[in-house]
């Protein structure tokens, strides 16, 4: 009988066990349901990035492009948003457009999730939330994801202790893991590791449709020096100027910086060398991604609001111009929206003979009376 | 290096029936917790959900 | 005893799974690599590529003329009779401020202008006002293909060509105190030798250089609080 008493406690723990398990899975299962994308009237087609690189069929990293074609001729624009999941305003910024935009002259192509497999994550030990919700105009909910940086292990393994990309690029030392980075793989490798691929069917799309201008959208800690800037490529650099400028023209911070020569596997690097598109990445403020923030919760990846990183702009530890409430979501979205209009009428200003002409929410002010709630759609 | 993520798995597959073995012989809960403790993300990891 | 160690084997495995993220600096470091002797290409650098000197947490505090209500502010008055097109935009330093210059001439709706960062010295001859936007930047540098010592000794051509045929010469500085350094104060140096007017971001004259140059040498010069309000100044000058 005693023998048989402690089996049973053996298989009530083992469930227990398994039920723990199945409880986990389905949180981080709940992961890998992309967030629904409520199309303007002017989707022509969703096309997958198995079309430019093969080996992606049936992959996490074949994931959708959302292309608004006109019908005109004209020039073609890129947006990347999601190239890294927990740069939260690139992915809703680029949802938002694809929910909004109304392309008149060329095309746009939208791709929210660029690195699909890092959404499907987060980062360990860093009590990461994985899931936001906001409330809409309708009193419905839409909840949206907070993934990693990197492509999860998962999908790929394992991380080389040496790797040199096709770029030139050596991921050594503290870059092991950057073998997961789309912005460090570019151009891509079609028969390369997964996020490899990925890199690889952006380069062939934006090859293969003959796309005139990128612009990849991120984020940065508020301890990077580069926040409200846009990295150009040199070819890009006239365009993203006339850009700055026109944004500072509606109060607007934002600096255009030259890409580094020895950026290599940076999209505003390495496509920009491989591609005839003009390469351009914009970076806004995310307090939930640095060190110094607290608690990270609905609060801080919505309203953006960190008191320490206030208070280390006070103290002078901070060069960016914290502001005391905060940077919320829907200003860094709006911002990346206004920029990304700008960035096409300066392109316009250059290439009159590719034009392209679409209209997205208006302005800044406009997207701030909005707000969150007015910017998305519900999903019916 | 698909075969290097197989041989991976096989171990992850090899040590959880090994704690799964260990875990039937012990009487003491505090062992079977622990066992319990280990095995939970050995399954989610071999069944590559996280 | 074996209990134990198998105990913490199992722990140390525990973690080894569950942790095995990797650490992601938002700010990749700086890594420099010694190129290998086949690689055509240099050591890279972080994302953030180089800023000549720059520490922003060295900020110098100084009085100054322009504000946020106060855009401009002018030392000594500028005759818009002397500068006639057409006009030629170009860089000493290849920072991405000429660019911006590039920028402001559009915004200004200024129309008989070229724009070349990279102009030599025969092309002098073609325009009668010719604006330089100095300022040195190592990426500006790179980008283009050419090293400081090119630069300059191209800056030195540009200007022997000037002092032959005599256009007007505006010399703009945009980029504040972060374009100041050996490099940039030396290419500036040589065209305040002959320059007509300035148009300096006023951050750039933390130590009264550009005061200093327009009171000892009569040139007149326009302090902006930030690069767009060159467009009015622009505008002004050439849309007479």
């Amino acid at each position: 009988m005693k023998k048989y008493s402690y089996l049973w406690k053996n298989i009530l723990v083992l469930l227990v066990a398994v039920l723990f398990a199945a409880v986990a899975a389905h949180d981080f299962l709940a992961m890998r349901t992309p967030e629904p994308v409520v199309a303007s009237k002017g989707l022509t087609r969703v096309a997958r990035l198995s079309e430019y690189c093969a080996n992606l069929k049936g992959t996490v990293g074949d994931e959708e492009v959302y292309v608004f074609d006109s019908g005109v001729p004209g020039g073609t624009f890129l947006v990347l948003g999601g190239t890294h999941p927990n740069e939260s305003a690139g992915m809703m910024a680029a949802i938002a457009m694809a929910e909004n935009i109304e392309v008149t002259e060329g095309r746009v192509f939208i791709m929210p999730w660029t690195n699909t497999s890092g959404f499907t994550h987060t980062s360990p030990l860093d009590g990461m939330q994985d899931l936001f919700t906001i409330t809409l105009k309708d009193g419905s909910t839409r909840t949206f994801r907070v993934g990693n940086r990197l492509t999860n292990p998962v999908d790929q393994w394992p991380d080389r202790n040496y790797y040199e990309g096709t770029s030139g690029r050596k991921l050594v030392g503290t870059e092991t893991a950057e073998i997961r980075n789309v912005n460090r793989l570019y151009p891509g490798n079609e028969n390369g590791v997964l996020t490899e691929q990925v890199c690889a069917g952006i380069k062939n799309m934006i090859v293969q449709e003959n796309v005139s201008i990128v612009m990849d959208m991120h984020e940065g800690s508020p301890e990077f020096f580069y926040l409200d800037t846009t990295m150009a490529h040199e070819r890009a650099l006239n365009v993203a100027s006339l850009m700055a400028m026109d944004m500072g023209m509606e109060g607007l911070d934002m600096k255009a910086e030259l890409s580094g020569r020895t950026s290599y596997g940076l999209s505003h690097r390495s496509l920009g060398d491989n591609t005839d598109a003009l390469m351009t990445l914009m970076e806004t403020y995310n307090p939930s991604m640095g060190p110094l923030h607290g608690k990270m919760d609905d609060d801080l990846i919505i309203n953006g609001n960190e008191p320490n990183y206030y208070q280390a702009h006070l103290d002078g530890y901070i060069y960016y111009r914290v502001k005391e409430n905060g940077i919320p979501l829907i200003e860094r979205i709006a911002r990346h929206i206004v920029c990304i209009t700008k960035l096409k009428d300066a392109y316009n200003l250059y290439y009159p003979e590719a034009p392209i002409e679409f209209t997205c929410l208006g302005s800044y002010d406009d997207m701030m009376e909005l707000g969150l709630e007015g910017v998305f759609k519900p999903v019916k | 290096m698909l075969f290097l993520k197989y041989v991976y798995l096989a171990i992850v597959a090899l040590l959880l029936v090994l704690i799964l073995v260990n875990m039937f012989k012990k009487d003491k809960f505090l062992y079977q917790l622990d066992a319990a403790l280990v095995i939970i993300p050995l399954i989610l990891r071999l069944l590559l959900i996280k | 005893m074996k209990k134990i160690i198998a105990m913490l084997l199992a722990l140390l495995f525990v973690i080894a799974l569950a942790a095995c993220g990797s650490k992601t600096a938002e700010t990749a470091p700086a890594a420099t690599q010694a190129p290998a002797a086949e690689q055509k290409q240099e050591t890279y650098t972080s994302s953030q590529g180089t800023v000549d000197g720059f520490d922003p947490n060295q900020k110098t505090e100084f009085a100054m003329n322009t504000s946020e209500s106060v855009r401009t502010f002018n030392i000594g008055e500028v005759d818009p009779s002397l500068f006639a097109t057409p006009i030629l935009v170009t860089s000493f330093g290849q920072s991405a401020d000429t660019s911006m210059m590039d920028a402001i001439m559009k915004r200004s709706g200024v129309k008989d202008y070229a724009f070349n960062a990279l102009a030599t010295d025969a092309d002098i001859k073609n325009y009668k006002t010719v604006i330089i936007v100095c300022g040195a930047s190592s990426k500006g540098l790179g980008a283009a293909g050419i090293s400081e010592a090119d630069e300059t000794a191209r800056a030195e051509k540009i200007m022997a060509a000037i002092n032959e045929t005599n256009p007007a010469v505006i010399m703009c500085h945009l980029g504040g105190s972060m374009r100041r350094g050996v490099l940039s104060d030396k290419l500036t140096d040589m065209v305040l030798e002959v320059a007509k007017y300035m148009v300096v971001v006023e951050d750039a004259n933390f130590d009264g250089k550009f005061t200093t140059v327009a009171q000892e040498k009569n040139i007149p010069l326009t302090y902006l609080y930030a690069i767009k309000d060159g467009m009015d100044v622009f505008s002004a000058l050439f849309n007479k």
